[in-house]
C-alpha cells in the first residue's frame, strides 16, 4: 500500500529527512514511533503529499505521488486519504456534520446523495448521534477527536494517516479512542499509520516502525 | 455544501469584525448614494416644477434669481415690472353674461383701449383645462367674418358678432356673441394679449409671515394644471385641503407647511411683515393695521407651494398703499383692459419704518431699465410702485405658451420688445445644476469615492487577517482535499458578501440620509424628494465599489492560495 524508497528532504541547513526503505502492506496497521524531532510527522507528511521529497520515490496504492502536480496531488489526497491530527482541526464555523460533510464535498469521491447518510451514520458510530449539530467549541476534546475519526472515514478512503491523534487527550480518553480508531478501521479494512511519541500507544498497534534516526545532520 | 456556504460560515462566526468591516463599506456607498440620489432627485425636482410654467417675466436683473425667487420662492426678486406688462402679455378677461357650450356673450366694458395687433379672442374651457381657438377681431385685418387660427383645436369658435371691432377706446359697451363648441359650462372670454400665451399669472410679494412668503396673485393660478412632460403625470399643484380659494382682499390660502408650521387654521388671522426672512420679534415692520384672514389651506403638493402664502395682488398693493390694476379680476386676473392699464388711485400710506424707498420719477418706470436695491438688511425691497402716482406692479409673471417650442423665440421677445426680462426656467435650473451644483458633486463623490477606497483597504486588512487567523483552517482544507483554486475562491466569495452587504446596506443607509435630508428639504424649500432610487448612476457606483471589494479581496485570496499545507498544520 505504501513504498518508500531512498527518500530524502531537506529540512533546513544541514538538516535532513532520509528514509532508505519503508513498506506497508495493505491493510496493516502500524505505528510510526519514536521520539519527538526523530522524524516520524516528516514521514508521514511526505506520504501523504503534504510535502515533495528532494529525491526518491513515494508510492502509495500503486501511484508513485513525487512527480504529481499540486491539482493531482489534491484530488489523490481527497480520495485515499484520511487524516487525523493531534489537535482534530476540526473546522470551527461548522456543526459535527458539516465537518464530516466537508471532507466528502472537497474529495468529491462519493455521490453527493449518500453524503448525508453516511455522515450520520458515522457520527452515530462513534457515538455522537446527539452531537451531530453541534459546533467544536461546544464538544469535548474526546468527541471532537471521534468527529475527526468521522470525517477521516467519511470518504471511504484506502488510507488512515494519523498524526498523534492521543496526543491532546487524556489516557483513559487516549484509549478509547485508540480502540474506536482501530476497530473502524478493521471494520473498512482499512491501511492506518499512526505517529506517535508514546510507546504505550504504538503496543497498542500489531506493527511498528521505528523512526529513530530518520533525521539526520548533513553537511550543509 | 458550496463555496458560498463555506465563506458564509466563516463570515458569520466572526460576526463583529464581518459587521464591522459592512459597515465602513456601507458608510461610504451611502455617502455616494445620498449624494446621487439628493442630485438627481432635487434636480428632478426643480426640472420639474421648472416645466410648470414655459416663461418667467420679471424685472431686469440676473435670471436665475427671477427664476428662484418667483418658481421656488428662495432668492430675492430681480425687481418689479409693470402691471400692464402682465396684461400686455395674458389679455383680460370679459365678463361673461350667459354661456352654453356652444354659445356664449359677453361685453366689452366702454373705455377699454383697444390697440393691440393683432387683436386675439380666446375662449378657454375652464373645465376641461383646455385653451380654446383664437380670432383676430380687428378689421384691419379681416374683411369677412373672425376666422380661426388653429382649426385643431377641441374648442372652436364658429363665428363672433359683431366680427369688426372698431380701434382704439370704447365709447360704450360691446357685447359679443361668440358660436361654436366645445365651450362648457362655464368658459372665460379673453381679448387681447400675446398670441403665444395659453395663459399668465402675475405674482407680487414682498411681506412675509414669520419665514414664509406672502404671494399676491389671482385665482386662476390655481386652476393651474400642467402634465410634467419627463413623468406625463398631471401636476395640480393648488389643490385645496379645506376651505376656498381667496376671493377678495385679505383673505389668504396657506400651503400645507405653513399651516402646520405655524398652526394656521382656516377662519384664523395674522399680519404679515416686510420682507422674506423671519426676524426677531419686535424687529420687523409689522403691518399690524393689514390682518389677513386664512380661508384655505392646501393640500401638501411636494412643491414651494407649501411653503407659501396666497391672497390677491389688491392685497399686496393694499398692505403697502399702492394702487390697483384698474377693473382687476381677482377671479381669473386682469379684466377689462386689452393693453394698457388704467388705474384708478389708492391712498397711499407712508411707511414709517425708513426702509430705502425706490424713488422712481413720474414716467421713469416706462422708460428706462428698472433699477432696484438689493436686499436691505431687512431682507426686503419695497416694490409695486410704491411712490405716489406710480402705475401698478408685479414682481414677475409666470407664463404658459401655447407650445414649449416657442419658448426661445418668446424669450426674444420679452427681452427685445418689453422692458422687462425673460428667463425659461428649466434651462436656468439645469445650468445652476450644471454649472454651480457640478463642483459641488464632484466634491462629494470624491470624498465618496475616498472613503471607498478606505473601505477596500478595511477588507483587504479584515480579510487578511482573518486569513492569518484561519492559516490552519485552509490546511486542513487542503488536506482534506480542497484545491487550491477552491480556498481562492472561498476567500473572494467571503469579500463578494462583504462587498455586497456593505453595497445594499449603504444605500439603506444612505436612503435613510436623504429621508432625514430630504425632510429638511420639505421643511425649507417645500422640494419633495424620493429616497430610496436605484439609477443607473447608482448602479454603476456600486459597480465600482463592488469590483474594489473583490479587488481588495485578491491579495489575501492568494495568500491563502499559497498555503503551505505541512508547515501550517504543523505551526500549530
Amino acid at each position: 500500500m505504501v513504498r518508500m524508497e531512498h527518500c530524502r528532504r531537506r529540512l533546513g541547513p544541514g538538516v535532513e529527512f532520509c528514509c532508505e526503505a519503508f513498506h506497508a502492506p495493505e491493510g496493516a496497521h502500524l505505528a510510526l514511533w519514536g521520539p519527538s524531532g526523530c522524524g516520524k510527522s516528516t514521514m508521514l507528511n511526505l506520504i501523504s503529499g503534504l510535502l515533495r521529497p528532494d529525491e526518491g520515490v513515494v508510492e502509495v496504492d500503486g501511484a508513485e505521488i513525487q512527480n504529481m502536480s499540486e491539482g493531482q496531488l489534491d484530488r489523490f489526497r481527497g480520495a485515499r486519504f484520511g487524516f487525523i491530527f493531534q489537535t482534530f482541526n476540526l473546522l470551527r464555523p461548522f456543526t459535527a456534520l458539516q465537518n464530516v460533510l466537508l471532507g466528502m464535498r472537497f474529495s468529491d469521491t462519493l455521490p453527493q446523495s449518500e453524503w448525508k447518510p453516511r455522515a450520520t451514520e458515522l457520527l452515530e458510530r462513534v457515538g455522537l448521534s446527539h452531537r451531530l449539530h453541534s459546533k467544536p467549541a461546544t464538544m469535548s476534546v474526546g468527541e471532537q477527536q471521534r468527529v475527526a475519526i468521522a470525517r477521516a472515514l467519511a470518504n471511504r478512503p484506502r488510507l488512515i494517516v494519523a498524526d498523534e491523534p492521543t496526543g491532546s487527550l487524556d489516557p483513559k480518553t487516549s484509549r478509547g479512542v485508540m480502540d474506536l480508531l482501530l476497530e473502524m478501521c478493521s471494520e473498512e479494512k482499512l491501511t492506518a499509520l499512526l505517529v506517535t511519541h508514546d510507546r504505550a500507544i504504538a503496543d497498542l498497534l500489531p506493527e511498528r516502525f521505528d523512526c529513530s534516526g530518520l533525521v539526520k545532520e548533513v553537511a550543509s | 455544501m458550496s463555496l458560498w456556504h463555506i465563506a458564509w460560515s466563516y463570515l458569520w462566526n466572526r460576526k463583529l469584525t464581518t459587521s464591522l468591516t459592512i459597515l465602513s463599506v456601507g458608510l461610504a456607498v451611502g455617502l455616494i448614494s445620498s449624494v446621487l440620489t439628493l442630485r438627481d432627485e432635487t434636480r428632478k425636482r426643480f426640472e420639474e416644477e421648472g416645466q410648470s410654467y414655459d416663461i418667467v417675466m420679471g424685472a431686469k436683473g440676473s435670471p436665475l434669481q427671477l427664476v428662484l425667487s418667483s418658481l421656488y420662492f428662495m432668492d430675492v426678486p430681480t425687481g418689479n415690472i409693470l402691471y400692464s406688462d402682465y396684461l400686455h402679455l395674458r389679455g383680460a378677461d370679459l365678463a361673461v353674461e350667459t354661456a352654453t357650450d356652444t354659445e356664449i356673450t359677453a361685453t366689452i366694458p366702454a373705455g377699454t383701449l383697444l390697440d393691440q395687433e393683432p387683436l386675439l379672442l380666446k375662449v378657454v374651457n375652464a373645465d376641461a383645462g383646455q385653451t380654446g381657438s383664437r380670432f383676430d377681431l380687428f378689421s384691419s385685418h379681416y374683411d369677412g367674418p373672425a376666422q380661426a387660427l388653429n382649426e385643431k383645436m377641441p374648442v372652436q369658435i364658429a363665428s363672433v358678432a359683431p366680427s369688426q371691432l372698431p380701434k382704439g377706446t370704447t365709447s360704450e359697451a360691446i357685447r359679443l356673441t361668440i358660436r361654436g363648441r366645445g365651450f362648457g359650462a362655464s368658459p372665460r372670454v379673453v381679448i387681447g394679449g400675446h398670441e403665444d400665451v395659453a395663459n399668465a399669472f402675475p405674482i407680487g410679494m414682498g411681506d412675509s409671515f414669520q419665514k414664509f412668503r406672502i404671494i399676491g396673485t389671482v385665482r386662476g393660478l390655481f386652476e393651474h394644471v400642467w402634465i410634467d412632460p419627463v413623468s406625463g403625470r398631471e401636476r395640480r399643484p393648488f389643490q385645496l385641503a379645506e376651505g376656498r380659494i381667496f376671493e377678495r382682499t385679505r383673505e389668504a390660502v396657506v400651503g400645507s407647511t405653513v399651516a402646520k408650521q405655524t398652526g394656521l387654521e382656516v377662519g384664523e388671522t395674522f399680519v404679515g411683515t416686510h420682507g422674506y426672512i423671519e426676524l426677531p420679534e419686535g424687529t420687523g415692520h409689522v403691518h399690524s393695521d393689514f390682518v389677513y384672514e386664512v380661508v384655505g389651506i392646501l393640500k401638501p403638493s411636494g412643491t414651494p407651494n407649501d411653503r407659501a402664502i396666497f391672497c390677491t395682488l389688491d392685497s399686496v398693493w393694499d398692505v403697502h398703499g399702492l394702487k390697483h390694476g384698474a377693473g382687476y379680476d381677482s377671479q381669473h386676473g386682469g379684466h377689462g383692459d386689452a393693453h394698457a392699464a388704467e388705474v384708478h388711485e389708492h391712498e397711499h400710506a407712508e411707511h414709517a419704518d425708513g426702509h430705502e424707498h425706490h424713488a422712481h420719477g413720474e414716467g421713469e418706470e416706462y422708460e428706462g431699465e428698472h433699477e432696484h436695491a438689493a436686499a436691505d438688511e431687512h431682507g426686503h425691497e419695497h416694490h409695486h410702485g410704491e411712490e405716489a402716482g406710480g402705475p401698478p406692479e408685479v414682481t414677475a409673471v409666470l407664463v404658459s405658451l401655447e407650445s414649449p417650442t416657442l419658448r426661445f423665440q418668446f424669450k426674444e421677445y420679452v427681452n427685445d420688445e418689453m422692458n422687462a426680462m425673460a428667463a425659461i426656467p428649466v434651462n436656468q435650473v439645469a445650468k445652476l445644476y450644471d454649472q454651480l451644483l457640478a463642483t459641488a458633486k464632484a466634491v462629494l463623490l470624491a470624498v465618496g469615492y475616498l472613503v471607498v477606497v478606505i473601505s477596500a483597504l478595511s477588507i483587504l486588512i479584515g480579510l487578511y487577517l482573518s486569513i492569518i487567523q484561519r492559516k490552519r483552517d485552509m490546511a486542513i482544507m487542503r488536506a482534506l482535499g480542497a484545491s487550491a483554486y477552491e480556498i481562492f475562491g472561498a476567500v473572494i466569495i467571503e469579500a463578494f458578501w462583504v462587498t455586497v452587504l456593505g453595497i445594499v446596506s449603504g444605500w439603506l443607509i444612505g436612503g435613510l440620509v436623504t429621508v432625514a435630508l430630504g425632510m429638511y428639504l420639505v421643511r425649507e424649500y417645500g422640494l419633495s424628494i424620493m429616497p430610496f432610487t436605484l439609477t443607473p448612476e447608482e448602479l454603476s457606483a456600486f459597480s465600482a465599489v463592488a469590483i474594489v471589494g473583490l479587488v481588495a479581496g485578491l491579495l489575501p485570496a492568494w495568500q491563502a492560495y499559497r498555503t503551505d499545507v505541512a508547515r501550517d498544520l504543523a505551526e500549530l
